[in-house]
């Protein structure tokens, strides 16, 4: 909110601002902010005690599954890792959500090469998980 | 299950799993800016450019849910973007809804990893059946949804304001869901209550609704 207020500070001489600018300036300060808070320092573990033998509260979840799920994702992102450049591009955007068209648009590609790409792809993401054991 | 279920269930864990992803970058040149990412989702930049940070988001699993939060904040966008006079309630309208969208994003991005991802597409809206202006008691915090159609399950979550993870259900056969008194204990009178369904259709097709809010009586 700050940021587009600067901006219509600086943008007075001109009174109006496009919709899709102020989606954007709200959409840069939202991911800007979680980056911050994502960014908070460690805390050594002999801080975290209260000095009387009890610890702080741990966050909620289940640690089992969020170290599983952690494995998945470190599996996903180096199987991803190792497909050529094409393949991998196309199921990003696959595992993303995007549509064949919206993922063909993206990448600058025609629609059939891109679902192939996203078919070959898928298929030797695949393999590598079970190669690794993985199994989402 | 049948068979046929199998590969696309099967697909839809493995995008959940990797939209679950947690890992930063670890590259030496750092996440790109968020204007980045929302000028390659809008399609704004050179093709190479959005390659490149398609490239990163494939490693990077915070910018991943950065690029998926850009998709869905810019669906709201409507197709020919018409200026607005800068006044105070247009900014607060685009503040609000992307401050929404982002919220209801970090809601459903700290779901349990084995959620699959759901898609939107034709599936039926999900709506709260309870009013807006609405204070539920704690001894029946129920609350209410219009149902799927006839074989649809559902999956609810409810949190507090700051996300903490009040209580959910799986696989609900009604639409509906009693947030157990215990949990809605500790929290003080007017508190507000999100809540977001997925249902999973009949088909095996998914769709979430958008994030309620009911206030604690």
């Amino acid at each position: 909110m700050m940021r587009v207020l600067d901006a219509r500070g600086r943008n007075e001489g001109l009174g109006v601002l496009p919709a899709s600018y102020l989606y954007k300036v709200a959409y840069t300060t939202l991911v800007d902010e979680i980056r911050r808070l994502r960014r908070r320092p460690e805390v050594p573990l002999e801080a975290e005690g209260h000095g009387d033998g009890t610890s702080a509260p741990v966050a909620a979840g289940n640690p089992e599954q969020d170290l599983a799920a952690s494995e998945v994702g470190e599996a996903i992102t180096q199987c991803l890792s190792g497909l050529g450049d094409d393949r991998r591009r196309a199921v990003t955007l696959h595992l993303q959500g995007h549509t064949v068209p919206q993922a063909a648009a993206l990448l600058g590609w025609d629609a059939k090469r891109t679902e192939n790409l996203v078919y070959r792809g898928l298929a030797d993401l695949r393999q590598c998980l079970e190669a690794k054991g993985v199994k989402p | 299950m049948s068979t046929q279920d199998e590969p696309h269930e099967a697909e839809e864990r493995l995008r959940a799993a990797f939209q679950a992803r947690r890992t930063a970058a670890t590259t030496p040149e750092g996440c790109p800016a968020a204007a980045d990412l929302w000028s390659a989702v809008r399609g704004e930049l050179p093709v190479e450019k959005r390659r490149a940070l398609v490239d990163h988001t494939s490693l990077c699993g915070a910018c991943a849910e950065a690029w998926r939060l850009a998709m869905d904040v810019s669906r709201e966008l409507p197709p020919v973007s018409r200026p607005w006079r800068v006044s105070l309630a247009p900014l607060a309208a685009a503040a609000a809804l992307v401050l929404a969208l982002g919220g209801a994003w970090l809601f459903w991005a700290h779901r349990p990893v084995e959620a699959p991802g759901f898609r939107g597409g034709e599936a039926p809206v999900i709506r709260s059946l309870i009013r807006e202006d609405a204070a539920l008691p704690r001894s029946d915090f129920r609350l209410r949804w219009s149902p799927g159609p006839d074989g649809s399950r559902y999956d609810v979550r409810v949190t507090t304001e700051s996300l903490q993870v009040l209580a959910g259900g799986q696989r609900l056969a009604e639409p509906s869901f009693l947030v157990p008194e215990s949990a809605l204990a500790p929290l003080p009178k007017d508190s507000r209550i999100l809540w977001r369904v997925e249902a999973v259709l009949p088909d095996g097709e998914r769709t979430a609704s958008a994030t309620f809010v009911t206030r604690l009586e």
